[in-house]
């Protein structure tokens, strides 16, 4: 009422409606996120205005995507998405334990009369104590000693398990911890951008691999020029082979034809002179390695600036493969591939700045060609090479990918992961059914709310596999309570208890804890 | 049969073939995008069975639904299909009955297009178009079989006569006449220019500066005087034709007259590239003498007239571009068994790729679906019920062919079924209606499927139907709200 007097066109709720609309819109969020859940969960179907279809899993993207108006549902659905910033991957999951917090409360709040404060008071209480049950629970993993790559691979199979069909997921969870392996420098921070991802669309997904090497989206614009060069000299440049008007205005002046002729030839010889200057480097290091090794080595140069037709035909006659305009981010990876340096201009060129690859090659799909360096010598940077029918397919693919190495990113910062497949949130069940004995006074009633949102989890994804929920659930929870030293998750094929990290599903430390 | 469909833009298309009805139509839901997204991948991986593809997916789907009523959890369905699909990528190799091995002989290669090109509805003559292309396929095949390019097949379309007045040649044909005098030229020469045919001009913005009226008039002859040598130079070099692809200025083109030098201009760039793929030559950049590897050889290159159209014919040494000069009554038509002739060079490539081949007509379809139901009695119920339903959704092919043709699907499925149970594997719909019999034998009328496209469908439509039933929700964006656009005062002026 006051706020109306403030502004009469303001609109507003008042205590018990707020309430409701508040804990109706988790109710709503909680209904629609929970089909998503775990590996058995479903996909949904996002179009947008233009007609461009996305069929998506991951929590994150569909928060985002989906135009929530209330506002409450959207401050949670923020709050969830936040997650997916800094780790990657567990907004589903968040969002389900924060819903049912919420909603489970209704039943204490409204129909019993608690005040909302001391649930509240309780919630925190109850953090603590997870928080050392986490502390607990944790499995140590130290990568710079030794790279476990059966470990990464588990972490990495989990993550992406829930995104993707099994076998697909399988597969890629190997190919990205190899992707990893080659990237990894344990002095340095692991910077993600070394791997590249590149899609083309065609064939079937169970194509999708990992090139060790590089793979551009375009090729040589020449006709004349090599598709196929082995034992190759790369040549990374950034430099402009081609005609660049000056910045004053500036113009010709001439008096008859041949001064004409003589200015247009004057033009091009600044430019024909750097491409003579790549041309000689060329050919110094082919005679030079004729004679070291007896193989014939061929040459590529990759420039980061363009290249005109007329410097193209000059290089193509000297059977020199040339792609212009290739990303900044790509002049890093060839460097940290194949070796070399990218060169600035073409006056200071040595031998060392030269790199080498042992195949490079041109395919052509459609309209549209790329190119591909493989066989390289000690690679430091990949590309994660994907295949799909369609579109949407890359897309979700391309989402997957991104949270299966953020993932194993946050395994290896971390040093440590948990068992998975529902296990901590089990235990986490019974640990606080215990603890709500001991506690005095109506906090008792937050420890339930938070038991119950945390049993949530494991509960949805038996739902999501068709099994029976109460069932298995109870299963799960005697043989724990029997035996509370290893910690016991479901199983989502047969529905009976597991210990998860032998079976391999390990989600990070870091998500749980930021719940 | 066919489908008249009239475009957006009024332009009116006649076909049977699925990826060119999809394309016109506009589909607004999405799960229809997805299957059309299916023949759209299936027509530019294989060039055919688009109409296949789409068919059964819908069908598995179809069946999947019905299981759905009936109670099943999709991720049963799911998994029963998968096994399902697994069956078959282990029997589809066995049922190869046929690889072609000589792509030099006309009566193989008819075996191989007939297949693909009778279902483009041509019309009583699909017999002399088949054997056209054979022809055309046999003598344009390189040595060495990988290099066979689907681009090398051009196809010309000139409106008049009818279709048993077409005919292909080696070489390119070019709707286009030359620039210029010379019409005709034997055992030439020939140079191709990526340039002008005309004065170079500088990048910079060029300004001419005149001291005195002696070189006001002694400019126009200064460039005049170039234009001629630079043509000399050419002529000297032994060269009779020019082919450009860009200007062709005035003075250049009175010195090639002069100097019985045959020009023709060219504006697409890729009619260029084959022309020096066909010649054998690399394309000048710049206007200067051309040196001996950029002077490629012809038999005649002349001017033609083909219906009241000038076209431009090359004979070339080489055998690595063939035209078909198509003749029709209407557009439409020829628009029709153009897409039909491609779709036969795709097929003659995908036999190139993979020559293994399974009876067609409908037959391998029931094949793998007695196979399946076989299959199914070994597993659980629930499994069990869910491959019989995909096993079921193969019966679709057989049924449509059969109806298509008028003949109950029903009496041909079931007789079709008994004579594979029989042993007789290899029966299949037969279209001939002057016989009595409904079925015959596949592979006394050589009708083939090639196995690797076949298979590559069924992949893709479990992949969709996968995809389409795990999705539970469809959520569509709306554009959102923003303030109204003001409306514009009509009496306002614009200017500022």
């Amino acid at each position: 009422m006051s706020v109306h007097m403030l502004n009469k066109k303001a609109d507003s709720l008042r205590s018990t409606n707020v309430l409701l609309t508040n804990i109706n819109a988790s109710k709503g969020m909680y209904e629609i996120i929970k089909t998503n859940l775990g590996p058995k969960g479903s996909y949904k179907m996002l179009v947008s205005g233009a007609g461009a279809i996305k069929i998506t899993k991951d929590g994150n993207v569909l928060l985002n995507e989906m135009m929530i108006q209330h506002p409450t549902a959207s401050m949670l659905s923020r709050i969830c998405s936040s997650i997916d910033e800094m780790l990657g991957d567990g907004s589903s999951s968040n969002l389900i334990v924060a819903t049912s917090l919420i909603y489970l409360s209704e039943k204490y709040i409204l129909y019993e009369g608690i005040h909302p404060r001391i649930i509240t008071q309780g919630f925190d209480s109850a953090k603590t104590i997870l928080f050392d049950l986490l502390e607990t629970m944790k499995i140590p993993v130290n990568i710079e000693n030794y790279f476990d790559k059966e470990f990464l691979f588990n972490v990495c199979k989990t993550c992406i398990r829930t995104k993707l069909p099994y076998t697909l997921a399988d597969k890629l969870a190997n190919e990205l911890v190899e992707s990893i392996r080659i990237i990894y420098d344990p002095t340095k921070q692991l910077d993600l951008h070394m791997i590249e991802i590149m899609d083309i669309k065609r064939h079937m997904s169970i194509d999708t691999k990992l090139v060790s090497g590089m793979v551009l989206d375009h090729g040589c614009r020449h006709p004349n020029m090599p598709s196929k060069l082995q034992n190759c000299l790369i040549l990374v440049l950034n430099v402009s082979l081609e005609y660049e008007k000056s910045e004053v205005f500036s113009s010709f002046v001439y008096s008859n034809a041949e001064d004409r002729n003589k200015l247009v030839q004057s033009e091009r010889k600044f430019t024909d002179d750097k491409v003579k200057k790549i041309i000689e480097l060329k050919k110094l290091m082919v005679e030079k390695k004729l004679k070291e090794t007896g193989k014939e080595y061929s040459f590529a140069v990759f420039n980061q600036k363009g290249i005109d037709p007329i410097s193209l035909d000059l290089l193509a006659k000297e059977n020199i493969m040339a792609l212009r305009r290739i990303k900044r981010r790509n002049l890093e990876r060839i460097t940290l591939c194949c070796g070399g340096n990218p060169c600035n201009n073409v006056y200071d060129l040595t031998e060392e700045d030269v790199g080498y690859a042992g195949l490079v090659y041109e395919i052509n799909i459609n309209d549209e060609k790329y190119t591909f360096i493989e066989e390289v010598i000690n690679p430091k940077s990949c590309t994660m090479f994907i295949q799909a029918p369609n579109d949407y397919t890359i897309k979700q693919i391309k989402d997957a990918i991104r949270d299966g190495l953020r993932s194993i990113k946050n395994t290896i910062e971390d040093k440590c992961v948990i068992s998975g497949a529902g296990s901590f949130e089990i235990a986490a069940y019974c640990k606080l059914k215990e603890e709500e004995k001991k506690i005095k006074g109506k906090q008792k009633f937050s420890f339930d709310i938070y038991a119950n949102s945390m049993l949530n989890i494991p509960k949805i994804l038996l739902e999501n596999s068709g099994l029976d929920t109460h069932q298995s659930l109870f299963k799960v929870i005697d043989k724990y309570n029997a035996n509370p030293v290893e910690p016991l998750g479901v199983d989502l094929d047969t529905g009976e208890p597991i210990v998860a990290h032998v079976k391999g599903r390990q989600p990070c430390n870091c998500q749980k804890k930021k719940k | 049969m066919n489908k008249l469909i009239v475009t957006h833009l009024n332009k009116k298309i006649v076909s049977s073939d699925c990826i060119t009805i999809l394309r016109d139509l506009e589909i607004n839901h999405p799960v229809v995008n997805i299957l059309k997204k299916l023949s759209e991948t299936m027509n530019y991986e294989y060039g055919d069975f688009t109409n296949y593809v789409f068919t059964i997916t819908t069908e598995m789907l179809d069946k999947a639904g019905f299981l759905i009523k009936e109670g099943f959890n999709i991720n049963d369905i799911l998994k029963g299909f998968m096994l399902g699909y697994k069956e078959i990528e282990k029997i589809l190799p066995k049922l190869v009955v046929w690889k072609c091995t000589d792509f030099y002989s006309d009566k193989e290669v008819q075996n191989i297009l007939m297949p693909v090109m009778i279902t483009k509805n041509v019309l009583h003559t699909y017999d002399f178009i088949v054997q056209l292309l054979a022809k055309c396929i046999c003598t344009m095949m390189p040595a060495n079989l990988e290099e066979f390019d689907v681009d090398n097949i051009r196809v010309s379309k000139i409106n008049g006569g009818s279709l048993i007045d077409s005919d292909y040649l080696v070489g390119m044909v070019i709707t286009k006449e030359s620039n210029g005098i010379v019409k005709k030229k034997e055992d030439a020469n020939v140079i191709v220019l990526n340039c002008g045919l005309e004065a170079a001009t500088t990048e910079t913005k060029g300004t001419v500066l005149l001291h005195n009226a002696k070189e006001l008039m002694d400019f126009t002859k200064g460039e005049e005087e170039q234009m001629k040598e630079i043509i000399e130079n050419i002529k000297n070099a032994k060269v009779d034709v020019i082919i450009v692809n860009g200007a062709i200025s005035d003075i250049a083109q009175h010195f090639c007259d002069a100097y019985n030098i045959m020009t023709l201009k060219i504006t697409s760039k890729f009619e260029t590239l084959r022309i020096c793929k066909l010649l054998n030559i690399t394309s000048l950049i710049k206007l200067d003498t051309p040196t001996p590897e950029e002077i490629g050889k012809v038999n005649s290159i002349y001017v033609s007239e083909i219906a009241s159209k000038k076209v431009t014919i090359i004979n070339a040494k080489s055998k690595k571009i063939g035209t078909i000069i198509l003749r029709g009554a209407t557009y439409n038509f020829l628009d029709e068994v153009e897409r039909c002739i491609h779709d036969g060079i795709n097929a003659v490539k995908n036999a190139i790729k993979n020559n293994a081949y399974v009876c067609g007509g409908g037959c391998v379809e029931i094949q793998i679906s007695e196979h399946l139901k076989q299959y199914s009695k070994q597993l659980n119920s629930i499994d069990s019920y869910c491959v019989k339903a995909f096993a079921d959704s193969f019966h679709v092919i057989t049924k449509i062919l059969a109806t298509n043709c008028g003949y109950n699907s029903t009496n041909v499925l079931n007789e079709l079924i008994n004579k594979h149970n029989k042993g007789m594997t290899d029966f299949c719909v037969n279209i001939n209606k002057e016989e009595q019999e409904h079925t015959t034998s596949a592979k006394e009328r050589h009708i083939y499927d090639n196995l690797q496209c076949k298979k590559y469908a069924i992949d893709l439509a479990i992949d969709a139907v996968q995809t389409i039933l795990k999705i539970d929700q469809i959520i569509l964006a709306k554009p959102a709200g923003g303030p109204k656009q003001r409306e514009k005062n009509p009496d306002y002026d614009d200017v500022f």
